[in-house]
């Protein structure tokens, strides 16, 4: 696959605007940040944000997920169709498109499980991983989402 | 009169609670109105996940939170025929409380490598099948 998200395999990426300082500092991404709406609230809630036993999301996972999806944005990628809160304290990025499926289930900061589903085949399963900002400058995606093809069919 | 017991026929259907943060009415896609998150297992689902036999229940039933109140839980059903064709299995599983309990033991809590792989694949085509069928909408 040749395409992350808008990346190319292998590619580094400048990050010109870390989440350092924690994932609400960018408000001006309104129509990305708009979609953490639910992690949000489950985050703030705290524990048991689903009225009964389900863990929140870390404020630290909440960051590995926004410098994900600023990497997304500034790649040019399709924006997902969803971004909701798991019962563990995961957070699950999602593209919903006419024959696929495409998510990103997130349960330790900065590493991903990408689950790739299209009707009538197997899915296809594997890991993505990307750096902290404080660890570089800039960024590396060990794999590679084939979205960026389907954005023309959304 | 049937009993909780009775094995569970391919022509019965089944009921399964749904956290509003998991349900969207207004996605583009009708399939992806249920979030496959909805038939994700809980750690108190070691047997697996737990499903209501629409013979002993109503949505309205199923709907309530526990403190017995409306308002955070959407309903789906599912055809007991449509679950089987994906290879997934359902025994009855009688408890205290809501009457028509049962398991589905494929997916279930602690699965790891390829087992839990084909558990999210199987969840997805769960949520597919049930966002054409939500049978119960909590009051605004």
């Amino acid at each position: 696959m040749n395409n992350v998200i808008g990346f190319d395999r292998g590619t580094t990426h400048d990050l010109t605007n870390p989440a350092e300082s924690g994932w609400r500092a960018h408000p001006s991404d309104t129509a990305w940040t708009t979609l953490l709406h639910n992690v949000e609230t489950a985050f703030e809630a705290g524990d048991g944000w689903d009225g009964e036993d389900a863990d929140a999301p870390s404020e630290a996972l909440l960051a590995s997920v926004f410098s994900l999806l600023r990497q997304l944005q500034n790649s040019g990628s399709p924006m997902p169709s969803r971004i909701i809160p798991t019962y563990d304290g995961g957070i699950v990025v999602e593209w919903h498109y006419p024959d696929k499926y495409i998510e990103m289930e997130i349960e330790e900061p900065y590493s991903a499980d990408v689950m790739e589903a299209c009707v009538g085949e197997p899915a296809d399963h594997y890991e993505l991983t990307w750096r902290r900002p404080s660890e570089a400058t800039d960024y590396k995606i060990s794999e590679s989402i084939d979205v960026q093809q389907y954005a023309m069919t959304a | 009169m049937p009993s909780e017991n009775d094995p569970i026929e391919d022509d019965e259907y089944v009921y399964r609670r749904v956290l509003h943060t998991w349900c969207d009415l207004n996605s583009e896609f009708l399939a992806h109105r249920i979030d496959r998150q909805v038939f994700h297992p809980t750690d108190k689902d070691k047997e697996g996940i737990s499903l209501y036999r629409a013979l002993f229940v109503t949505p309205v039933q199923v709907a309530r939170d526990r403190e017995g109140n409306l308002g955070r839980y959407f309903v789906v059903r599912l055809s007991v025929a449509q679950v089987r064709a994906l290879g997934l299995s359902l025994k009855p599983d009688p408890q205290d409380g809501l009457r028509g309990h049962s398991l589905m033991s494929e997916i279930r809590h602690g699965l790891k490598g390829e087992e839990k792989k084909r558990a999210k694949e199987l969840q997805l085509r769960l949520a597919e099948l049930a966002s054409a069928d939500i049978v119960f909408v909590p009051p605004p």
